[in-house]
């Protein structure tokens, strides 16, 4: 075993300390889903089954979001590129985007939530506060690996992991101390979204997806917060309720 | 169980093993066999009834996704640098 700048060297495969910060933040938001499902009635298979398909969400959603931000990048290098396997493997190895792998955990939990007929709203609930965390973990991961930092070599992923922390830590102290209230979930896409919209100003990768003057996350935090405030204001929609 | 039947449990932990395998010979192969895999072993757990072999099926195939991704993945976020290297450039 050799242990490099950014990874670690197993039987020959090398193992980057993001996936290992990553998949660490992953067990603390399934062992803290796991130790709050009783307030949310939800059974401890549900939520090992809800793990599983997170992972597909993460991993589909991701990949496919950032596929759709290489777009401009396909048309502009189309005719340089040379189709072989070795840029196939660069194409799905490199490239995840936040967001992505949010809307695919998102669709996941609902595809699991109608098939076996569990509530979704308290299920999104119970996943509040495990996103920031596991997003917390996921941001040190970024600064190991050296990707999403900010202009001049500015260490914006632990600004964005410290976010992620407080966001984490409001929405554990919403849930245990108002219980009254049951939309945590639109809280945590109003937050994140707000924060990441200003963070993406300080961002250092030009690479990155833009439609016009604002980067595609930034796109997408507006619709968030946007969705937010709706699901926040209108006191008809209940996250708590059996359906 | 219901019926006794036990399709799904086994095809679910045979393609998490096979996923950790191909993982050390062909990753992305390992990678799509465990998510098959994760997908199989979630719905034998529901229909088929948990047991030991579904919940083997679930662990083997989550492995072979996490143990391939960790394999797989360099740099997470760094889709400008794929170009880069494609156009040789």
């Amino acid at each position: 075993m050799t242990i490099g700048i950014d990874y670690i060297l197993i039987f020959g495969k090398a193992i980057s300390f993001y996936s290992i910060i990553g998949s660490i933040g992953f067990m603390a938001a399934l062992f803290l889903c796991l130790k709050r499902r009783k307030k949310y009635g939800i059974e401890q298979d549900d939520i090992i089954n809800l793990g599983a398909y997170s992972i597909i969400g993460i991993i589909a959603g991701s990949k496919l979001m950032a596929l759709l931000c290489m777009i401009p990048q396909f048309i502009e290098y189309w005719h340089r590129i040379e189709w072989n396997s070795g840029f196939l493997e660069k194409i799905m190895g490199q490239g995840f985007v936040f967001y992505g792998g949010l809307i695919g955990v998102i669709a996941a939990f609902y595809i699991y939530c109608r098939q076996f007929k569990l509530p979704f709203g308290k299920t999104m609930e119970l996943a509040a506060p495990a996103v920031p965390l596991f997003h917390f973990f996921g941001r040190l991961g970024c600064y190991t690996a050296g990707c999403c930092g900010g202009i001049g070599g500015f260490p914006l992923q632990l600004v964005e992991a410290s976010g992620n922390l407080m966001i984490f830590a409001l929405i554990m102290y919403i849930q245990n101390k108002r219980s009254g209230f049951s939309k945590t979930f639109p809280l945590y896409l109003l937050l994140y979204g707000g924060m990441r919209f200003v963070l993406e100003f300080f961002r250092g990768d030009p690479e990155r997806g833009f439609i016009g003057f604002l980067s595609v996350s930034q796109w997408i935090s507006l619709i968030f917060a946007a969705i937010a405030i709706r699901l926040l204001i209108n006191k008809r929609i209940i996250f708590t309720k059996n359906t | 169980m219901e019926g006794n039947n036990t399709t799904l449990t086994i095809a679910s932990l045979v393609l998490g093993i096979a996923a950790i395998v191909l993982d050390f010979v062909y990753t992305i192969a390992g990678i799509i066999l465990g998510i098959i895999g994760i997908v199989i072993a979630v719905q034998a757990r529901k229909k088929e009834g948990i047991s030991g072999m579904s919940t083997a099926g679930l662990v083997c195939s989550i492995v072979g996704v996490a143990l391939g991704g960790a394999m797989y993945l360099c740099a997470i976020c760094a889709i400008g640098a794929i170009f880069g290297i494609a156009a040789g450039m």
